[in-house]
């Protein structure tokens, strides 16, 4: 997504092993270090097009497309 | 400088309050006599959430000193209801779900009680007309004229 | 009447889905509810603002000596009484909290950024004094330029907010410091192919005014700070446990030391989640040993707190010959006033979403300007965004002479459907909505000389989000449940019907109230369409936990198993003939046991809820224009929602209402005016023309039920979607009607007669 390509150096997709979402900000954040700090309170992800917000534990079945989507709130 | 004195008569009973002469009627309800229920909203008579009757008069307490009302007759909000009886238009307004966040309507009702005194029969472009000096944000206005009209057809039932 | 339409599977429930008068309606008609500035306590200072007269200027000393010699003043507070902060990472919108922004902004650093921005704070014994006071406060300004429009403040000699912002989201990084704070992009598809395979294409400018929310009830607080180091805080506010968390962060104090609590709410739409004087009032409070009430003049209420963004819109969208949308692309630029985040990530993953497109393109730019900073208002970013969004489609049907409600319906988004964030939809009314518009008696009824109809629909995805909630049983079997969300548009009501309807018992029994933050764990804010939703499921699960508990007393009652007894009608029963023939025990029964039999009996649930989709409406508009005055008469509205399942339909209907007539402000009347000088010129109600009854008809409403899957009750957020199609809706209906169309906000009169006039002058030519 447009948002975390700034710091992936224009990497818009890539494959990773990750277990849950938490996991996934770790290995993302070890490979694009300037993503680390934000990717938490920043994103919000949709797993194979459901959106997750706040849910670091929730589970990603392996083959699982991930997107990462700027959080946005309401008013 | 030393404050004023005044004695007014507000929901029927007779009250005492000193007062500072910039003080406005509102501030006095609110804040000297501690009844809260008259709201400000804007403090220049633009949004109606203070009105109260004077001398039976629908009027903005925001644009009333406090020193004038000295020997007056005040009606707010905490006057409508009959001990436990509440007033149709209050009733209505619960029925009607024509309020949402609220703070609008004790303005509202008690303009609308002006009005239903005045013209027990009108359209719905005279309510309309009559609340135009009341705001409401939450609403959009549908409810609240379907509750004036509907309690004034239930008042005239009964008359 | 409302017209409903339900799907087949939506049964019929006791108090889910019907007109129930809300709890605490009886204490908002008789004056006794208590809001933000109704509370008194004993011994308690008057705290008022000192504000900046300059739209930007350095602050180079403020002197209080003189303030703090007049009788009667008991604390004052400067920048010099809050430590800085460090920069938080890049927001995405107007709502997350950056501490170093958030501390300059409730009391300036090194700049006035805007006309009304807070320089002190005076704590004094009456409000005579304390005003008084302010006088008395010497503060050495050196004005600097200013600019207010974000086109204005994206050039290179614009006068600069922040020396260290340097844009965020360009490549190669850049140097000099700007105005922009950031560049956001989304991308989906080819836009070039998407282009080259339309055969019309539609590009065009749309600008808006920034707009407040206009709430009645101005921001209003009492502080209580204790010599034990703890301080309560009495505030109307949209999120008490955010309040707390900011409030805290700003003034270096745990969180654990301050207690929130919410008044009655006056209204909010957003305007009501950012803090302003509460830190002020707090520390005031702290330094005079003495209860600090401060609240805020609507002259105040307009200067200083966040209306939503100005905007200059650019669209472009591209379409076949039969009505097939093949490219959309965007470019926003958004005020986001003093410091970063307008709503931009919504705008972008909202403006085109209600439709299944395969190529798009969105650029936001963030760019901050000397004004308040912008706060949420119902569905923050995206109303702007639709207007032009909206206004191009119907261009489109239009030229191509297909009806304009037809044209959706061949682009619209369905199950399955997948946004340009990468969301995929279950199931959405979206397509059935459309052809109740068209079935509708407003579609097709006559219009005369002068008249017109416009037509837009409209996107918001709700939020989930933390939610606490518990149920505690009295002993005579009516039920208190506390949950945590200032209820700004009746959600009590719902609250009772939800746990009423679960539990089988009357929804008099049902008492709900609203924890502080020491009584309740953290619930997220009531904003984002979230309270039905997110904190209905928190307090379904909790009141089926209660329910847990009572079905294991009965079952040790009867001495049978807890999976042999099942809970029906407001009793526990066993749960087959073959359990045994015991008479059924209602919840009143067990209350009444309860102390001989383990204790009272409670439930509770602790929710992050996901699951939260698309909220998506449509509306109709007729309208009759006076071509001698520019003056719109609105005729006709009808609102269409798709609201999942309507716990309360009053309320749903009032959601749908509300924000439908804020979208008319919005459209017809409502802006910021500001002199050469960057002060605003109207900073209050006669001016900021807000609707009032006679400016509108009444507003009808079809609410369609496609229940959201993910919610026990299918309940979908309905707050805030409403907002966004009223101002394409109308311009369409102008359009319509007259024959002229505007693409700035708003269409007041004036500028709508020059159109018409210039109109005229060009068709004689």
């Amino acid at each position: 997504m447009g948002e975390a390509r700034r710091f992936t150096g224009d990497v818009a997709e890539l494959d990773l092993e990750a277990g849950n979402v938490m996991q996934l900000f770790r290995k993302l954040g070890e490979r694009f270090p300037e993503l680390k700090p934000i990717l938490e309170d920043g994103f919000a992800v949709a797993i194979d097009g459901e959106m997750y917000e706040d849910s670091l534990l929730q589970p990603i079945k392996p083959g699982a497309e991930v997107i990462l989507i700027p959080k946005i709130a309401g008013g | 400088m030393a404050r004023h004195h005044v004695s007014t008569n507000v929901n029927g009973d007779n009250v005492e309050f000193l007062c500072d002469t910039e003080q406005s009627l509102l501030d006095c309800l609110r804040n000297e006599l501690h009844m809260t229920g008259t709201k400000e909203g804007c403090g220049t008579g633009d949004c109606g959430a203070c009105s109260v009757m004077l001398d039976g008069r629908l009027v903005c307490s925001c644009l009333v000193l406090g020193v004038e009302v000295e020997g007056k007759e005040i009606q707010t909000i905490e006057g409508m209801a009959q001990g436990d009886e509440l007033h149709p238009l209050q009733r209505n307004f619960l029925d009607h779900a024509a309020l949402q966040c609220g703070i609008c309507t004790p303005g509202f009702l008690i303009a609308a009680r002006a009005l239903l005194e005045r013209n027990p029969d009108p359209t719905e472009t005279e309510v309309r007309f009559w609340l135009a000096g009341n705001l409401c944000r939450c609403t959009g206005y549908d409810k609240i004229v379907r509750a004036v009209m509907d309690t004034a057809a239930e008042l005239r039932a009964n008359a | 009447m409302p017209d409903d339409v339900k799907s087949a599977e939506i049964k019929e429930f006791k108090y889910v889905g019907k007109r129930n008068v809300r709890p605490d309606g009886v204490d908002k008609v008789t004056g006794r509810a208590k809001y933000g500035a109704d509370l008194i306590l004993p011994g308690m200072l008057y705290g008022r603002v000192l504000r900046s007269p300059h739209a930007h200027a350095r602050i180079k000393s403020i002197d209080i000596s003189d303030a703090l010699k007049l009788a009667g003043v008991k604390a004052i507070v400067t920048r010099d009484d809050f430590k800085d902060l460090p920069k938080a990472q890049p927001p995405f919108g107007p709502m997350i909290h950056d501490a170093a922004d958030t501390t300059r902004n409730i009391i300036a650093r090194e700049k006035a950024l805007y006309d009304g921005h807070a320089v002190a704070a005076v704590a004094a014994t009456s409000e005579t004094i304390a005003k008084k006071a302010l006088k008395l406060i010497k503060v050495d300004y050196e004005v600097l330029p200013h600019v207010i429009d974000p086109v204005e403040a994206m050039k290179d000699d614009a006068p600069i907010l922040h020396e260290d912002q340097f844009t965020v989201g360009v490549e190669p990084k850049p140097t000099k410091p700007s105005n922009v704070f950031r560049v956001m992009k989304a991308e989906k598809g080819d836009l070039d192919k998407g282009f080259a395979e339309a055969d019309i294409v539609i590009e065009r400018d749309f600008k808006t005014a920034a707009v407040h929310q206009g709430y009645i009830e101005p921001h209003a607080c009492v502080a209580n700070a204790s010599e034990d180091g703890t301080a309560e805080l009495w505030c109307t506010t949209q999120g008490q446990f955010n309040f707390r968390a900011v409030c805290a962060a700003v003034l270096g104090m745990p969180v654990g030391k301050l207690k929130v609590v919410s008044s009655e709410i006056g209204g909010g739409f957003g305007g009501k989640l950012p803090v302003y004087g509460e830190p002020l009032a707090i520390r005031l409070s702290q330094k005079a040993h003495r209860p600090v009430k401060m609240v805020m003049t609507r002259d105040e209420v307009f200067r200083a707190t966040g209306p939503t963004s100005g905007s200059h819109v650019h669209i472009k969208i591209g379409a076949t010959k039969d009505g097939r949308i093949t490219a959309a692309e965007a470019v926003l630029k958004y005020q986001a006033g003093a410091f970063k985040g307008a709503g931009l990530a919504a705008a972008i993953g909202c403006m085109y979403s209600q439709y299944d497109l395969e190529n798009i393109r969105i650029v936001g730019y963030d760019i901050c300007v000397n004004r308040p900073k912008v706060a949420a208002y119902r569905a923050p970013g995206v109303p702007m965004a639709a207007f032009g969004a909206e206004g191009v489609i119907n261009e489109i049907a239009t030229k191509l002479g297909i009806d304009p409600v037809d044209l959706r319906l061949k682009n619209a988004a369905k199950q399955g459907s997948v946004n340009v964030s990468g969301i995929k939809y279950g199931p959405i009314g979206f397509i059935e909505m459309l052809e109740r518009v068209k079935a509708h008696p407003h579609y097709n009824a006559a219009l005369g000389k002068n008249q017109g109809r416009g037509f837009a629909a409209g996107y918001w995805m709700h939020a989930g989000g933390m939610s606490c909630a518990t149920l505690n049983v009295q002993d005579d079997g009516t039920v208190n449940l506390l949950e945590g969300n200032p209820d700004i548009g009746g959600s009590r009501a719902s609250m009772a019907a939800m746990v009423a309807e679960e539990l089988g018992i009357p929804y008099e029994k049902v008492r709900p109230m609203i924890a502080d933050t020491s009584s309740l764990g953290f619930t997220l804010f009531t904003a984002g369409s979230r309270v039905t939703y997110a904190t209905g499921m928190a307090v379904i699960e909790a009141t089926r936990n209660a329910i847990k508990v009572c079905c294991d007393r009965a079952a040790a009652i009867w001495g049978v198993t807890a999976e042999q007894v099942k809970w029906e009608e407001g009793h526990a029963k066993p749960a087959s003939a073959n359990v045994g023939d015991f008479a059924p025990i209602s919840l009143a029964e067990l209350a009444k046991k309860a102390p001989m039999m383990g204790g009272p009996i409670a439930g509770h649930a602790e929710i992050n809820a996901t699951g939260q989709g698309p909220a998506i409406g449509a509306h109709l508009v007729d309208v009759e224009t006076d071509p001698e005055t520019g003056f719109v008469k609105l005729l006709r509205y009808t609102v269409f929602q798709d609201v999942g399942r309507a716990i309360s339909p009053d309320y749903v209907e009032g959601q749908m209402q509300g924000g439908a007539v804020q979208g008319l402000g919005w459209a017809l009347n409502e802006e910021y005016i500001y002199n050469d000088k960057g002060q605003l010129q109207n900073a209050g109600f006669l001016d900021y023309r807000m609707p009032v009854a006679s400016d509108v008809p009444m507003i009808d409403t079809v609410m369609i039920e496609e229940p959201n899957p993910n919610h026990p009750y299918g309940v979908r957020g309905v707050g805030e979607t409403p907002i966004v199609p009223p101002q394409a809706a109308v311009i369409n209906a102008v359009e319509n009607s007259v024959g002229v169309r505007l693409s700035e906000l708003p269409m007041s009169p004036p500028k709508l007669l020059k159109a018409i006039e210039t109109a005229r002058a060009l068709a004689a030519e």
